[in-house]
Order: structure tokens, then sequence, then C-alpha cells
């Protein structure tokens, strides 16, 4: 019954990240349409795409930032966590569908003017015909991608959230350095590659990014979702009001 | 229907106990005042019934209902403490307004009259209140949502005399016009002796006192006069302290009556909470 | 409201003896409506349950009265009552304590009488 005003504030706090973001984009393409406008003129072949890559790297930052506050004003107003839990999934989900929805417009819109691919498009050479079917799967791509995104994010915070500052420290320093210098090392002299190699195919996998095989990615996709969604709801559980 | 039980509450942080099996009830539609010393466990445990934090053993209902993650017990309940868990980039109306959506019994017009007489701009943001005013912001919120429940975890905190004074008189109009069960946890105990009807005392994680202030007001007494006289006058009864200036004495005592029969040169008079409140959460205590 | 109520007394017998002071000194007339436990509690910053105890203790004692549904009201004879049971405590509450202290004092009987002989001269 907290269900509907917890929601209604979930949707409050989104609100306004997503209008300026949807001003950021189009104020790009419309500065990247005015400078190209040249070049397409002159008969050359432009090719835009990204507004997703974009919108699953805004929804990410939108999920690091779902936590703390929402969190507070919940516990303030009398909110159990589970309720809080739910009122977040619903609005991820409002917010992924929306943004699918818009983005797949756009995209349509702007085909009409230029040689506009969405990722989906360009990752999916099964499909031929631009019908319902497609246009339907790529809905349905889109809402996993920006949801998975919103949802990782919000883990992420949440057991930040839950870390007291030594652990913090240790992790925010120590993470990026093995992933990115330690790892790396190893990997090269030691299994010639072999590690990132099956980091790589393993996130294709749970993406579903590597089979072209639609249910099969679908399930796929579900199955990553849900354990997200269940990491980031453990880690919620018994998370304290901290200052 | 509104009384909160705690039962067998213990509550560990690292390696220290903060409060320590700890079991209370506080009255349905009582003022209750919640004294402890600084540290005591008084925060504690209004963040264990609003389940902002989690107990380590014991549990705490409300209406005969678990509270913990219990949204229809915790809709029962507003509590406002130290922390201020609304952004700070919201406007006092804004919050004003989000109370009323999550609990729709906010009276709003009375938010806006309370707003009127604490000075209180309600366009004002949240995190450009000071000290006192971000009190009175709470104040506001606790008193028009209109919960079953109300804890107050120093409402008073950076409020001039006069604020003080105008809390006090809106609370007990508020509390007379429609009785809720209030806790109000507070060091300013003297202004708050008269408004609170019981009183729990809670001293190193471990409540010492639960009863009616009336009650406690009987039982303590000091017993002035020529330090031997008190000595011989108190002999056997339970000494809280004593304090001697020029050969007379005053020993403060905790007994269940008052004396009836007080001899010449014995004076015996009423304890104020305060002096009772010190004494008793001294470290010292109870002496013999 | 000027308060400063004393810690000595409890109360609501505080409560109840200003309430008869009004009535005694005419402020508060009988068959006039006496003020509620929310403006009481609210004046002298008490809890309304000890405005209660006061204005309950002056109802048994047949200084005031409930009107359904309008509230208490101050009854006929009040202020008789209210004389004759003051007259009747007079001496517990001021005479024995002024005969006591003047024993410490070490004024005689005589002393005393000459007191207050002269006290009504003033």
């Amino acid at each position: 019954m907290r269900f509907k005003p917890a929601l209604k504030y979930q949707i409050y706090e989104a609100k306004k990240q997503i209008i300026i973001f949807y001003i950021a984009a189009i104020l790009f393409y419309t500065l990247m349409a005015i400078s190209m406008g040249g070049l397409i003129n002159s008969g050359a072949r432009v090719t835009i795409s990204g507004l997703e890559a974009a919108s699953i790297i805004f929804l990410f930052v939108f999920g690091l930032n779902s936590h703390k506050s929402a969190f507070h004003m919940m516990m303030a107003n009398g909110v159990s966590r589970k309720t809080f839990f739910r009122s977040f999934l619903a609005s991820a989900a409002a917010v992924s569908i929306g943004m699918a929805v818009i983005n797949s417009l756009i995209g349509v819109i702007l085909k009409q003017f230029i040689d506009y691919r969405t990722i989906f498009e360009q990752l999916r050479h099964g499909y031929t015909a631009y019908g319902a079917a497609f246009f339907g799967m790529e809905l349905l791509w889109q809402f996993y991608c920006y949801i998975s995104a919103v949802i990782v994010g919000h883990f992420i915070t949440t057991l930040f959230y839950r870390m007291n500052k030594t652990v913090k420290l240790l992790v925010s320093i120590g993470a990026p350095v093995f992933f990115l210098i330690v790892l790396p090392i190893i990997d090269s002299n030691l299994f010639d590659g072999a590690v990132y190699n099956a980091i790589g195919r393993f996130f294709s996998y749970i993406s579903g990014l590597h089979s072209q095989n639609a249910p099969i990615s679908i399930c796929l996709k579900s199955a990553s979702l849900a354990l997200w969604t269940g990491l980031s709801y453990i880690t919620l559980r018994r998370a304290p009001v901290k200052a | 229907m509104s009384v909160i039980e705690v039962k067998n509450i213990t509550k560990n942080y690292g390696g220290v106990t903060a409060l320590n099996n700890v079991s209370v009830t506080f009255e349905e539609n009582k003022i209750c005042g919640l004294l402890g010393r600084n540290g005591a466990g008084k925060t504690t445990l209004l963040n264990l019934i609003t389940g902002r934090i989690f107990a380590d053993g014991g549990e705490i209902l409300i209406d005969n209902e678990r509270a913990a993650e219990n949204d229809i017990a915790m809709s029962k309940v507003y509590c406002f403490g130290e922390q201020t868990l609304y952004p700070e980039s919201m406007s006092v109306k804004k919050a004003l307004e989000w109370t009323r959506e999550f609990y729709p019994d906010t009276d709003f017009s009375y938010a806006e009259e309370l707003a009127d007489k604490f000075s209180l701009s309600v366009k004002k943001k949240i995190k450009s209140l000071s000290t006192g005013y971000n009190s009175i912001f709470k104040i506001i919120v606790a008193l028009s949502c209109n919960a079953p429940v109300l804890l107050l975890d120093e409402p008073v905190l950076g409020l001039d005399a006069n604020f003080r004074d105008l809390f006090y008189r809106e609370l007990i109009a508020c509390y007379s016009r429609r009785p809720k069960t209030i806790v109000i946890s507070t060091h300013l105990i003297e202004e708050a002796a008269d408004v609170i009807e019981n009183v729990v005392i809670i001293k190193n994680g471990e409540i010492i006192i639960s009863d009616m202030t009336q009650n406690i007001l009987t039982k303590g007494y000091t017993v002035t006069g020529a330090a031997a006289a008190v000595d011989d006058f108190t002999k056997g009864q339970k000494l809280l302290g004593a304090d001697t200036l020029g050969g007379i004495k005053s020993a403060y005592v905790l007994e269940s009556g008052r004396p009836a029969d007080v001899p010449e040169g014995i004076e015996v008079s009423r304890m104020k909470l305060q002096s009772l409140f010190i004494h008793l959460t001294n470290n010292g205590g109870i002496k013999k | 409201m000027h308060r400063e109520l004393n810690s000595e007394t409890p109360l609501f017998v505080q409560i109840a003896e200003r309430l008869e002071n009004a009535i005694l000194s005419d402020a508060l007339a009988e068959e006039r409506q006496a003020p509620s436990t929310t403006e009481i509690s609210v004046s002298y910053k008490i809890n309304p349950a000890t405005a209660l105890k006061g204005i309950t203790l002056l109802v048994d004692e047949g200084v005031l009265y409930k009107k359904r549904g309008l509230g208490m009201f101050v009854a006929t004879g009040a202020k008789q009552a209210i004389l004759l049971k003051r007259k009747n405590k007079f001496g517990d509450k001021f005479v024995k304590p002024m005969i006591r202290e003047a024993e410490k004092l070490l004024i005689s009987r005589e002393e005393i009488i000459n007191m207050i002989r002269s006290g009504f001269e003033k």
C-alpha cells in the first residue's frame, strides 16, 4: 500500500535526469546534423549511431544514483526496504521501456534524413526485413540492455553503501588496478590472453550477444537480469541507514 | 491503536553493547519522555523501532504486529532524528507534499500555519536551513502528518527559548486535539517534565526507570538538615547521593513513599525530575 | 499565563487551586464556562491529562460540572463552597506553621497575639 507513493517518488527523481539526457542528446544530434550538413549534401555516406550506447551509459549512471537519496527518503517516511526495491524495479522497467520506445521513434525519424543505424541492426544480420517482428525484437533488446544497466548500477551503489570506509577505499582503488593493470599483465604473460578471451565470451553469452538465435538470447538475458536483481535485493535487505 | 512493545532488544556495535536485553512498552496515546545521557542508547532504540537499523536479538511490535519491514506497521509511525533523510535540494513545501503522499492524513493547512508561527518560509531548501530551522522543519512535518505514533529524537535541538516555548504549546495542543502516542527523547528534562506523562530512563543500554512521571516524582525526595540527623533519618533507605555544605546535609532518596513523620530539624522536599535523573544516571547510581 | 508552578504540591492540585482562585476573585463567575483542558494545558505547558485531573478534582468537589457537548461550567454556589473549604483548611495551612516557626524563633504566645492584633490595625 505504500507502493504507489514510493513508485511516484522514484519517477519524480528520475524525471529530471531523463529530461536532461534527452535535451543533451537532441542538442548533440542537432549539432552533428548541422556540422555534417555540408558532408551529406556533397553525397558522402554518413552513418550515425550511438543513441543506444549513450542511453546505456546514462542508465548505468542513473542506477548508480538510484540508491542513497531515494533510500533515505523511503526510510524517513516509513517505507519498507521490500517496497522500496519493488518501486525501484517498477520505475526501472518504466524508464527502460519508455526510453526504448523513444529511442526507436527517434531512430525512425532520423532514418528519413540520414543513414541511422541502431546497434541492434548492426548486430543482427539475421534479420533482413524491417517488419513489425524486427521492431518488436529491437524494443525488447533495448529494454533488456537498459534495465540491466540500471540494475547493475543500482547493485554497485547499494554494495558501496553497505561497505565501510576501508573496504570502499580498497575496492575503489583495488578493482580498477586489478582489472586494468594486474590481470592483463598476468593474462598476456601466463595465459596468452586466454583469461580475457574467456571473460569476453562469458559476457557475450550472458547478454545473449553471441547468439543469433533470439529466443535463447532472451532466456540468457532474463537469467542474467534475474541474477543482478537478486544480488541487488540481497544487498539491500539488511542495509542499515547510515549517515 | 498505537502501542509500541519493545521485547528483549539487544543491539551491538562492533564490540560495544548499545542496548542490552531491553524491554519496554510505550503506552497508547500517552506522551512519554525517553531520557538518558549522551550515548546511553536512546537514538539506537528509536532507530530500531523505525526499522532504520536491525536488532541483534529480540523483536519490536506495533499493535501486536512485528514492526520490522512491515509497511502497515511502519505507516503508523513518523520519526525524526538528528539525521536529515530528506534530499537536501528539496524545498520545505515539496517535503510536506511528499509527506502527504506517504501519510495521507497530513493536515497541510496546519503545516502552513505552523510554518508561519515559526517564521519558516516553505520555499526554502532543506540544505539552507540552520540547525534550529532544521528542527523546526522536522517538528512541522511531525505534528502535521497525523501519524498515530510520533517519535521525536531531540526535537528542540538548536531552538531558542521562544521557539522551544512555542513547540511545547503546539505539541500539547496537537496532542489534545488528536491524541497520539508520542515519545520524546530530550536532554532538556525540566522543560519537558510537565509535558511527559510517562518517563523511561536509559542508562548504559539498560532501562532503569519506566514509570509514570507522577509516581517517580513521589518516590524521589530530598532530606535536608544537620548531617547526623539526616543520616539517622535515612538509614536503610535507597540513597542516590548526598551533598554537604557547612554541616547541613542534603540526601537524595528514592523510596516508595514519602515519610509521614518528619522529626524537627529535618526538611523533606520534592526532587525535580532533572535532579532525580542526574543522581540516577551519575556513575555511582544507587548507594546504600 | 504566569505560571511558575512550584514543585512541592502536585501539579493537578495547583491547577485546581488556580481555578478556585479565579472563582473566588470573581474573575470566573458562576454558571460561566471554565477553561477547557486544552486551554489549560497549553497555557501552563503541561500534559492534558494533568489538566484533566485538576478539573476532575473540582468536579468531585462540586465546584465544576459538565454540560454535555459544551464543556465544564462553574457550579452555582461554587464560590461559597470554596470559601468554606479554605476556611476549614486555614488553621492547618497557615496558623499551625506560623506557630511552629514562632516557637523556633522563641516568640511567646503573647507576642504572637499582639502581632496579629496590630496586623489588623493596618
